[in-house]
């Protein structure tokens, strides 16, 4: 903790934002701001007839929602932009190098960059906080929904603050240097810019959801179902954007680490599948036991937890040159094959790919199961649906093994890949075809789940359709198996070159 | 025996045109000055963006302070300093902030920092500039402040990429003593540059890359005392008596004649001084008239020539 509070960039970041010409701007802005709002909302408290006894609770009232706005404006959208801002500029100024060369921990970097750039804007942030619940509270609003909203508040910012972090740690020198149209560096990557007009966006979408409740009380305690329980929703958000910032804080931890690792650790992976089951089971776990039929209700949890099990495995793969250089230093390390092969095995990004669809697999298998799903019909969706996945791993792996560095490989191996979903697919659905449709991986799931067909009794699954999904899988496998025997080869090949030319010169000597 | 503290294996940089760095074995012990020579494009600033950790070789390994710098990254970082060629430091901060920042990262004890700060703003001459912003020094201001940013800490290798690029000639008088000074602190410096003579004052060895590959790594004196244990001397006889010299020198195993006419002659000889008392005593008791026998040294800059005279028949460097 020491170490983190005493962090050389935080210092680095306070000599350069303190100035005393800066704070004067900073604080000069921000308190004639504060002050409009209070002056506005006592002109409108006397027009509408004079501040009585009641006057100071609605003049409180009347300048809460924009002392609401002001503070997400401050922790949202400013305290999101000013860390990405110093990644990307540093590159536009070609200083990167030397931040990349610092001997610190990814973590520490992290957090020096997240306090460091926010040393003005987080101070305002907790003081308009601060205010804006002593507004609260003096508009008759009870503790606890203050305490509710302001945690909904800051968690959503340190989510919002720590994703914008984890995006621009991926901004790269090309982008650094686009430039506006006035000439000046966009200091901005596509991802931030995204957060940052969320987080703008975001701001009127929470006053009008806000307005919908008769009052701040009202929206505080709103609860929703979760798993058997009745929780408020925003205390279920905020612990959940909590939650995520402290995955994206890692997330940013292991980009800014002194070596190229994937965003997700293979520990990681798997948990953050599982928690992110658990969440979407909970929201729709009283749906599905009170429906009449539970397996429509389930496909939903069902369908979103593919996409993330595919977006961590994705996260948390190995770059191809980590495995190259991996099979190279087995080789080296004289290990027995047996041994390399499991090494190889393990550290692959199928098996990592094959960890998360276990998880996937156990959690909706254990949930058709509770909600008592129909077996034969959750057979032929499980089925069609690991096969689905089953494809999309091995699709992956062969991609990310031509993925070398300078190499353009991949992009036609992608293409390959692509033109075999999209051919069949649209084919299919020009010709109002499910038997084309069904011929490539996606269109197959998606013909077991829609309309009339999902839980049909009579599942659409005929065994020349089964018999393609099955010989793509293999050639698709196959692909894998080559590139990794070719590497094997070289690997074993480069280490016996040298010990061979070292025999042969020890036996010429003896000669 | 001073121990190895930059140690590469095999290290290897290919881009698909080109292998920049191929098949380097590099190693520099303690207080090892290396002068790293090359045409442009042989690969010298990839060997030291490797050897810093910026790059990812694409195989080989590279051994900083006994670490594998693969490993132990940040460790390696602490023990390294590089000043790249080309390079813009934080314009936002003041001269005197931006070595407190480097001080701070590489934990120099902070009572020290104040006053190791001053040194080194002095030392590189910019005492007078504590207060300016980066953002406003010129090229070789600039490039002095990089030289500080080294200063301040206590990194025991330092790898300098073309550091007197862009500098006057004062600029670089300069520069040459801060960096004698950090060779007399016993600090092992790897600097690459073009300027040969400079490299000559205060280099304890010499690197030679072409097209990628290290050809020739000794230590300086041994250099130009002659490539690879030769030395070559020039003889003065005390009258024109080619043939009397060529039948001397034909009955010595160590000895041959490189060129010469008249009473003027060079020969290549195996050894050093030692080789030259031996070829005066054998050349006099063969009947020549020695009136001079004087090694000569080869200044790097012929060295340079000499070793990458191959690329340039080979259409330069790649």
């Amino acid at each position: 903790m020491r170490a983190l509070l005493r962090n050389p960039l935080t210092r680095r970041y306070g000599f350069s934002l303190l100035r005393r010409w800066n704070l004067i701007a900073t604080l000069g802005i921000y308190f004639s701001l504060l002050a409009t709002i209070n002056f506005l909302s006592l002109l409108y408290v006397f027009r509408l007839g004079g501040v009585s006894s009641l006057g100071v609770p609605l003049i409180a009232e009347t300048a809460l929602p924009w002392i609401a706005g002001l503070a997400v404006l401050i922790l949202w959208a400013m305290a999101s932009n000013a860390p990405s801002a110093v990644l990307t500029n540093q590159y536009a100024t070609g200083a990167r190098m030397f931040f990349d060369l610092l001997p610190l921990s990814g973590k520490r970097k992290a957090w020096g960059l997240l306090i460091g750039a926010n040393l003005l804007y987080y101070p305002l942030a907790i003081l308009t906080l601060f205010i804006g619940t002593q507004y609260a509270l003096i508009a008759g609003v009870k503790l606890a929904s203050v305490l509710t909203l302001l945690f909904l508040v800051i968690g959503l910012g340190a989510f919002l603050n720590t994703m914008s972090l984890l995006a621009s740690t991926s901004a790269s020198a090309r982008m650094a240097q686009m430039k506006t149209s006035k000439g000046k560096s966009a200091n901005v990557s596509p991802g931030v810019a995204m957060i940052l007009v969320a987080s703008l966006v975001g701001l009127p979408a929470m006053l009008a959801v806000a307005s919908s409740f008769e009052n701040a009380d009202a929206a505080a305690e709103y609860a929703v179902p979760f798993f058997a329980w009745n929780v408020p929703l925003l205390l279920l958000l905020a612990v959940i954007a909590f939650v995520l910032a402290c995955w994206c804080f890692a997330g940013a931890a292991r980009q800014l680490g002194p070596l190229p690792v994937p965003l997700f650790s293979r520990f990681g992976a798997v948990w953050f599948l599982v928690l992110s089951e658990f969440v979407a089971l909970g929201f729709f776990w009283k749906g599905m036991v009170e429906q009449r039929h539970p397996e429509q209700y389930a496909a939903m949890p069902f369908l979103l937890s593919i996409a993330a099990a595919f977006l961590v495995g994705v996260g948390g793969s190995r770059r191809s040159r980590d495995i190259y250089e991996a099979i190279h230093a087995g080789a080296a390390s004289g290990k027995t094959p047996v041994r390399r092969v499991m090494d190889i095995v393990l550290e692959s990004n199928s098996a990592l790919f094959a960890c998360l669809i276990a998880v996937w697999l156990a959690f909706n298998a254990l949930v058709f199961i509770c909600i008592g799903a129909p077996p034969l019909k959750s057979f032929a969706l499980f089925a069609s649906t690991l096969l689905f996945m089953a494809w999309s791993a091995l699709a992956w792996e062969l991609f990310n093994l031509f993925k070398v560095e300078y190499s353009h490989k991949h992009y036609v191996v992608g293409f390959g890949i692509a033109l075999y979903v999209l051919g069949p697919f649209l084919a299919g659905m020009l010709s109002r075809d499910a038997f084309l449709l069904s011929l490539n991986p996606v269109g197959y799931v998606i013909v077991a789940f829609s309309g009339s067909t999902v839980f049909r009794d009579a599942v659409y699954a005929p065994p020349q359709v089964i018999a393609v999904h099955i010989f793509s899988l293999a050639v698709m496998g196959w692909l894998v198996y080559w590139k990794y025997a070719s590497a094997w080869r070289s690997a074993t090949a480069a280490v016996r070159g040298p010990a061979e030319n070292a025999e042969n010169a020890e036996g010429a000597a003896k000669q | 025996m001073p121990r190895t503290v930059i140690e590469t294996r095999r290290l290897r940089k290919r881009y698909p045109a080109v292998t920049a760095v191929d098949d380097v074995d590099l190693k520099v012990e303690e207080g090892e000055v290396l002068g790293l020579v090359g045409p442009n494009g042989a690969g010298k600033t990839t060997l030291l963006k490797m050897l810093s950790t910026l790059l990812e070789p694409t195989s080989g390994s590279i051994e900083i302070m006994g670490m594998d710098a693969r490993k132990h990254p940040i460790a390696a970082r602490r023990a390294l300093g590089y000043l790249p060629d080309f390079f813009n430091l934080y314009g936002d901060l003041k001269l005197w902030e931006m070595l407190w920042f480097f001080a701070d990262v590489y934990e120099i004890p902070e009572e020290d920092i104040e006053r190791r700060v001053a040194e080194a703003l002095e030392l590189v001459g910019l005492t007078a500039k504590r207060d300016d912003f980066a953002r406003n020094l010129s090229r070789g201001m600039a490039q002095r402040l990089g030289v500080a940013t080294l200063l301040v800490r206590d990194s025991p290798i330092l790898l300098l990429d073309e550091p007197a690029s862009g500098l006057d000639p004062k600029a670089r008088i300069g520069l040459r003593e801060v960096l004698k000074k950090l060779a007399a602190e016993g600090r092992t410096i790897i600097i690459s540059s073009h300027i040969l003579t400079e490299l000559e004052d205060f280099c304890t060895h010499i690197a030679v890359m072409g097209r990628g590959k290290l050809e020739l790594h000794d230590g300086v004196a041994s250099i130009q005392s002659g490539l690879c244990g030769k030395t070559v001397v020039k003889l003065g006889m005390l009258e024109k008596n080619a043939a009397i010299l060529t039948k001397a020198v034909a009955k010595l195993d160590y000895a041959k004649i490189v060129s010469g006419s008249g009473t003027a002659f060079k020969i290549e000889i195996d050894g050093g001084a030692d080789a030259i008392a031996k070829l005066n005593k054998d050349l006099v008791s063969a009947g020549v008239g020695v009136v001079m026998l004087l090694e000569e040294k080869s200044s790097l800059e012929d060295i340079f020539m000499d070793v990458t005279a191959a690329f340039d028949e080979d259409g330069g460097g790649a």
